[in-house]
C-alpha cells in the first residue's frame, strides 16, 4: 500500500522558529480563506442594521461586532502562525464562516425574538461573548495543550467525569426555564451550561483511548470452542458506558443527544474494529433495550412515538405539538432559491429559531443557496476532519480526530434533518451557527483539538526520548 | 465485474426512487385539494429506500475482496474512515435533495397549505397576512374619481386600503387580507390590482431581488361618477337598484344599489395599535351585515332577482313578432279584464288601474303593450308556446352570468323550463309574473338591445387596466355584441311599441321633450301584499340609435308609474345633459 506515512516529517522544533521561519512558513492559505468570513461579517452586519431602517446611513461603531470578530479570527490565525505553523489551514476559515453566519442571523433575529419575550434582549451580544470565549478555547486547545497524550492517559477519569456530569444534571439540572421538564442545563445565573455538550467530547476522548488500546483484540475474534465470538470482556466497559448514557438520556428525554451519542459510539467502534458485526449488534441491542425499557419508562416512549407521528404528519397538530415543524416548513418554502434576503423574511414565527431551528431562518432569508451552503460547509469540515484523522501520527490521535469529526457531522445531519422534516425533530444545536454558549465553546474545543492533532509539534523530541 | 454491475444497479434504482419521490404528493390530484399540504410519505419512503442503495454505491469500491487481513492496520483504518465518510456524505446529499424538494419543488404547495384542525384552529402561513398588507394594490377609478386606493404607511410599509366615495366605492367590492379576503372587483381583478399579472417576468425578478415593492395596476371603470351620484341619490334609502347603460356599447354608466356595504368598514387599518381590536371591529361589522335582514351583501343591481312584471312584456312581444306569432296590429279580445287559459280556478287579470275606460273589448298588441294588459299577454304567451318563450328569453340574455367583474346572478324564466308546459305558468310568464326572475342589469340590457338594433351588447364595468406610472393601458375591454336577439325589422316594431308607450301609454310620464324615449313600466306582484316598482327604457337624441338604456327597480315600491318611472326619468335627464 502506497499510503502516506502517518509520521509526517516536522522539521522545525520550537527553538528553530524565528521571525524568518514564520515568514517563510506563513499560513497564506488560511489568511486568504479568512477574508471570506471577514467580509461576510461586515456585509452581513450592515444588512442587519440597514434593512429595517431602509437607510444607508451608518457609523463604524454600528459594526463593532464585525471588527471584534475579524480581530479574533486573525488573532488566532497569527498565533497559529507562531505556534502551529503546519496545522490545517482550512478548518479555521470553515469554522469562522459558520460562526459569522450564525452571528449575523442571531443579530437579525434579536428584534423579532425580543418582541416575543424581553428575555432575548442582547442575545447577539451574548453570542459575541460566546464566540470570543470559544475562540479562546480553540486557541487554548490548539496551542497551549502541549501533549495530547494527557487525554489518553486519563481516559477513565474523563469517562467518570462525564458520567458524573450527567448524574449531576439529574439532581441539580434545570429545564432552562422552557417549562419542558427536560433537565439538561446547569443554571449559573448569567449562563446556563449544558453538560451533554461537554459529554460528547469526553465520550470521544475515552472511546479513542480505550479502542486504540484494544484495537487488535477487537478486530480479532474471540474463540470459545468452535464458536467465534467477539472479545466480550473487552467490550464490557464499552457496553456499560453506552447503557449508562442511554438510560440517562432516555430518562432525561434528550433524544437528540442520545441519537448523537449512539451514532458516535457505533461509528468509532466500526472505525476501530472494521467489523460491521459491532454495528449490527449495537443496533440490535439498542432496539432490544428500547423494547425492554418500554415497560419501565412508557411515558418516555410515548414521547418518542409522538415525535415520530409529528414528523410523519405535523399538519393536524400544527397548532400545538407540530407548530414548530409546520412553521419551519412555511419558512423554508417561502425562501425559494435565493431567499428573501437578510431582514426581509419573518423567521420570528418559528419557536427556538435561534437554536435548533436556525437552518429554517437561513432557508427563509438566504434560500436554498444558503441552506446548501451550510450543508456544503459542514461536508467540507467533515472531509478536513477525516483527512486530519488519516494523517495523524498515532492510532490514538487518528481515532480521536475521526471521533471528534463524526460528532460535528452527525450532529449537523441530525439537527438539519430534523428541522427540515426529513427525520424526527430532536433538540440539539447546529454547530457554530446556533445560539448558545455550551455548544459553541465545546465545538470550538473540538476544532482546537483537530488543529492540535493536525500539527504535531514536538514529534522529534518525543521520539528521541 | 459483478461488483461494478451491482454498484451501477444500486445507483440506478436509488436515482429512480428519488426522482419518483421528488414529485409525488406535491401536485394536488384535484383542484379542491389545492390547499392541502403536500404529502411527504412517499418521498420519505423513497429516501429510506435510496439511503442503503446509495451506501452500496459509495461503499462497494472501497472494499477489496482480496482479504482485508492482508492490509496493514493503517490501510484498514483508512478504509473504515472512508466508509464512515461515505455514510455521512450520503446523509448530506439526501439532506440537500430534501431541501431542494422543500424549497423549490413543493414550495408553492407548502406556502398555500391551509389546514383546519379538529379543534377548528386554522393553520396557515403567518406570512400571508403581513405580506398581503404590504401589497401596494392599484387604484380603482371611476371617471376622475378614485373609488379605491392604497395608502402606504411609513415606516412599516403596510398598506391601508381606502374607499373615499360613499356612492361609488362599494362597486369595488371589499379587500380584507386578515379575515374575509376580497370580493367584487377587488377579487376578480386581483391579479392586476396586486400587480402579479401583466408585469414583465424579468422586471418582476429584478424587483424581487432588489426588494422593490411591486405596485399594482390601476383599474378604470365605465361608471360616470356624476351619473352614479344622481342615481344613488335618486334611489335614496329605498331598497332597489338603478342600472344605466350606454346602449350602443354596453358600458355601465351608473349602477346604484341600496342597501349596500361600506367597504371602508371591512378594510383593515394597520395603523391601529392593537390589530386584534381592529380585527374584532371588522368581524363585528361583517357579522352585523351578514345578519342584517335587508342583505346589504347582495348587490341588488346585479344579484337581486325580482319578478320583472310588465317590463317583461317587451321580451314576449319581441318573441311573438319575431316568430310571426302576432303582429303589432294583431287583435286580442279582453272583454272584462279576466281570462282563464286552462281549465281550473286560476284567472289571469289586468291590473286594476290599467284598462282605459273607453276601449275594448278588442285590443291590438300595441295597445295591450302600452296599457299593459295582462289578459292580452296571457293569450299571447299561450299562442307563443313554451319553446319559443324560453328561446327568446335566452336570446335576450336570460340564463347568462355576465362577466363584468362583480358577482352577477343569472336571470331566468322559470326554475325549470319544462314547467312552462303548463299553460297557466306560461301565460303568467308572458306578463312577467309566474316564476320569471330578472335583475335590473338584465332588464336594462333588454331595453339596450331594443335601442341597439336587436343585438345584445355585452355589458362591461371595467373599461381598462392601466399602468400606474405611465397610465398606458395594459388591457382594454373591446365592446362587442353577445348575440342577435331579434331581427332588425322586429326590433323596429318593438322600439315603436316602447316609444308609443311613452307617448300615449302609461309610461307617458317618462317623455322628455326633444328626445326619443321608449319605456315600459312594471308593477310586479310579490305574492305578499306589495309590489316591486319597475321601469325599463331608453332615451337618446338619435331616434334610430338612442344612446341610453335604463332599468330601475324599487323593492316593494308600489306602482311602476309612480315610483320607478320618475326615478328613471331623473337619471335619464342627467345622462342626456352630461
Amino acid at each position: 500500500m502506497s499510503l502516506t506515512s502517518p509520521y509526517k516529517p516536522v522539521p522545525r522544533t520550537p527553538s528553530q522558529r524565528n521571525f524568518w521561519s514564520i515568514v517563510r512558513g506563513f499560513r497564506w492559505r488560511e489568511f486568504r480563506l479568512l477574508l471570506a468570513p471577514s467580509l461576510l461579517s461586515i456585509v452581513g452586519m450592515l444588512m442587519v442594521i440597514l434593512v429595517p431602517t431602509g437607510d444607508v446611513q451608518w457609523q463604524w461603531k454600528d459594526i463593532w461586532m464585525s471588527f471584534l470578530f475579524i480581530g479574533l479570527v486573525y488573532g488566532v490565525h497569527a498565533w497559529l502562525n507562531v505556534t502551529r505553523p503546519n496545522a490545517d489551514q482550512v478548518l479555521l476559515p470553515i469554522t469562522a464562516t459558520a460562526m459569522v453566519l450564525g452571528l449575523v442571523i442571531i443579530q437579525r433575529l434579536e428584534p423579532a425574538l425580543v418582541s416575543r419575550s424581553p428575555d432575548f434582549e442582547g442575545i447577539a451580544r451574548k453570542q459575541v461573548l460566546w464566540i470570543t470565549l470559544g475562540m479562546l478555547a480553540l486557541w487554548f486547545t490548539a496551542s497551549v495543550v502541549r501533549d495530547i497524550n494527557i487525554l489518553r492517559k486519563y481516559k477513565y477519569s474523563f469517562a467518570i467525569l462525564g458520567i458524573g456530569l450527567v448524574a449531576a444534571t439529574l439532581v441539580f439540572g434545570t429545564d432552562g426555564g422552557s417549562g419542558s421538564g427536560v433537565r439538561l442545563w446547569f443554571d449559573f445565573g448569567f449562563f446556563q451550561f449544558q453538560p451533554s455538550e461537554l459529554l460528547k467530547i469526553l465520550l470521544v476522548i475515552f472511546l479513542a483511548g480505550y479502542l486504540d488500546d484494544k484495537r487488535e483484540l477487537l478486530a480479532s475474534p474471540y474463540k470459545i470452542g468452535p464458536f467465534k465470538l467477539p472479545p466480550l470482556p473487552y467490550l464490557a466497559p464499552l457496553l456499560l458506558l453506552w447503557a449508562l448514557a442511554l438510560v440517562l438520556f432516555v430518562v432525561q428525554r434528550d433524544l437528540g443527544s442520545a441519537m448523537l451519542f449512539f451514532g458516535i459510539f457505533l461509528a468509532m467502534l466500526y472505525v476501530a474494529s472494521g467489523r460491521p458485526f459491532y454495528v449490527v449488534a449495537g443496533l440490535s441491542l439498542f432496539f432490544a433495550a428500547a423494547y425492554s425499557l418500554n415497560a419501565f419508562f412508557s411515558s418516555q416512549f410515548t414521547h418518542i412515538q409522538r415525535r415520530v407521528n409529528i414528523w410523519l404528519d405535523p399538519w393536524p397538530v400544527g397548532q400545538d405539538a407540530g407548530y414548530q415543524i409546520v412553521q419551519s416548513l412555511y419558512a423554508l418554502a417561502s425562501g425559494g432559491v435565493l431567499g428573501k434576503g437578510i431582514g426581509f423574511g419573518s423567521p420570528g414565527y418559528i419557536p427556538a429559531v435561534q437554536t435548533d431551528m436556525v437552518i429554517a431562518a437561513i432557508g427563509e432569508e438566504l434560500g436554498l443557496a444558503g441552506t446548501l451552503g451550510v450543508v456544503a460547509l459542514f461536508m467540507l469540515l467533515v472531509y478536513r476532519g477525516y483527512h486530519i484523522g488519516l494523517m495523524a501520527r498515532t492510532g490514538y490521535e487518528q481515532l480521536l480526530a475521526v471521533g471528534l469529526t463524526t460528532i460535528l457531522g452527525l450532529q449537523t445531519i441530525i439537527i438539519i434533518g430534523g428541522a427540515i422534516k426529513m427525520i424526527p425533530l430532536t433538540g440539539i444545536t447546529l454547530p457554530f451557527i446556533s445560539y448558545g454558549g455550551s455548544s459553541l465553546i465545546t465545538n470550538c474545543i473540538i476544532i482546537g483539538l483537530l488543529l492540535r492533532i493536525s500539527a504535531p509539534r514536538a514529534v522529534r523530541t518525543e521520539r528521541l526520548k | 465485474m459483478l461488483r461494478s454491475f451491482v454498484r451501477t444497479l444500486a445507483l440506478a434504482i436509488a436515482l429512480i426512487l428519488l426522482l419518483f419521490g421528488f414529485v409525488s404528493g406535491v401536485f394536488p390530484a384535484a383542484p379542491a385539494e389545492a390547499l392541502t399540504p403536500p404529502n411527504d410519505n412517499i418521498w420519505l419512503l423513497c429516501l429510506a429506500g435510496a439511503f442503503p442503495l446509495l451506501l452500496i454505491y459509495v461503499w462497494l469500491p472501497g472494499t477489496d475482496p482480496n482479504a482485508p487481513q492482508r492490509l496493514t492496520l493503517d490501510a484498514r483504518f483508512r478504509h473504515n474512515v472512508q466508509q464512515l465518510g461515505g455514510f455521512l456524505l450520503v446523509g448530506f446529499v439526501l439532506i440537500s435533495l430534501h431541501l431542494l424538494r422543500e424549497q423549490i419543488v413543493a414550495a408553492s404547495a407548502i406556502k398555500s397549505a391551509t389546514v383546519i384542525t379538529e379543534t377548528g384552529a386554522v393553520i396557515q402561513d403567518p406570512r400571508k397576512v403581513p405580506e398581503q398588507l404590504r401589497v401596494r394594490r392599484g387604484s380603482i377609478f371611476a371617471g376622475d374619481k378614485v373609488i379605491a386606493a392604497s395608502d402606504v404607511i411609513s415606516p412599516s410599509r403596510y398598506v391601508h386600503r381606502v374607499y373615499p366615495e360613499p356612492n361609488l366605492s362599494y362597486l369595488a367590492g371589499y379587500y380584507n387580507p386578515t379575515i374575509y379576503g376580497s370580493a367584487g372587483l377587488e377579487a376578480s381583478f386581483d391579479a392586476y390590482l396586486s400587480g402579479s399579472e401583466a408585469l414583465d417576468p424579468i422586471l418582476k425578478q429584478q424587483r424581487d431581488i432588489l426588494h422593490r415593492p411591486v405596485i399594482g395596476n390601476d383599474i378604470r371603470l365605465t361608471i360616470d361618477p356624476a351619473l352614479q351620484n344622481v342615481a344613488q341619490e335618486a334611489l335614496g334609502e329605498r331598497k332597489g337598484a338603478v342600472v344605466l347603460l350606454d346602449a350602443q356599447s354596453g358600458a355601465i354608466l351608473a349602477m346604484a344599489s341600496y342597501p349596500h356595504i361600506d367597504p371602508q368598514q371591512l378594510s383593515f387599518d394597520p395603523n391601529q395599535d392593537d390589530w386584534s381590536v381592529e380585527n374584532k371591529r371588522i368581524i363585528d361589522y361583517y357579522e352585523g351585515v351578514l345578519n342584517d335582514p335587508s342583505n346589504p351583501l347582495i348587490m341588488r343591481a346585479t344579484q337581486g332577482l325580482y319578478p320583472p312584471g310588465s317590463t317583461f312584456k317587451t321580451v314576449t312581444s319581441a318573441a311573438a313578432i319575431d316568430t310571426n306569432t302576432a303582429q303589432a296590429m294583431s287583435v286580442f279580445s279582453d272583454t272584462n279584464g279576466k281570462v282563464k287559459v286552462e281549465a281550473g280556478n286560476y284567472v289571469h287579470a289586468d291590473c286594476a288601474t290599467c284598462r282605459p275606460g273607453n276601449h275594448g273589448p278588442n285590443f291590438t298588441l300595441i295597445e295591450g303593450y302600452k296599457w299593459s294588459l295582462n289578459v292580452v299577454f296571457a293569450e299571447l304567451g299561450v299562442a307563443l308556446g313554451q319553446n319559443r318563450m324560453v328561446e327568446y328569453a335566452r336570446r335576450f340574455g336570460f340564463g347568462t352570468r355576465y362577466d363584468i367583474g362583480v358577482p352577477v346572478e343569472a336571470s331566468r324564466v322559470a326554475s325549470d323550463p319544462d314547467l312552462l308546459k303548463g299553460k297557466n305558468l306560461l301565460a303568467a310568464t308572458a306578463y312577467g309574473q309566474g316564476e320569471v326572475q330578472a335583475t335590473a342589469l338584465q332588464m336594462a340590457l333588454v331595453a339596450a338591445t331594443v335601442a341597439h338594433g336587436g343585438e345584445v351588447p355585452a355589458p362591461y364595468l371595467v373599461a381598462s387596466v392601466t399602468d400606474p406610472e405611465t397610465g398606458a393601458p395594459i388591457w382594454q375591454f373591446q365592446p362587442r355584441n353577445i348575440q342577435r336577439a331579434i331581427s332588425p325589422q322586429t326590433n323596429e316594431t318593438v322600439k315603436q311599441m316602447m316609444i308609443t308607450s311613452t307617448v300615449s301609454g302609461w309610461a307617458k310620464g317618462a317623455a322628455i321633450p326633444g328626445t326619443t324615449v321608449g319605456g315600459k313600466t312594471g308593477t310586479a306582484e310579490t305574492g305578499r301584499d306589495s309590489s316591486h316598482s319597475w321601469f325599463t327604457g331608453f332615451a337618446g337624441k338619435d331616434p334610430n340609435r338612442p344612446q341610453y338604456a335604463i332599468a330601475v327597480v324599487v323593492e316593494e315600491g308600489g306602482e311602476g308609474t309612480r315610483v320607478a318611472l320618475p326615478l328613471a326619468r331623473t337619471v335619464l335627464v342627467a345622462a342626456l345633459n352630461r
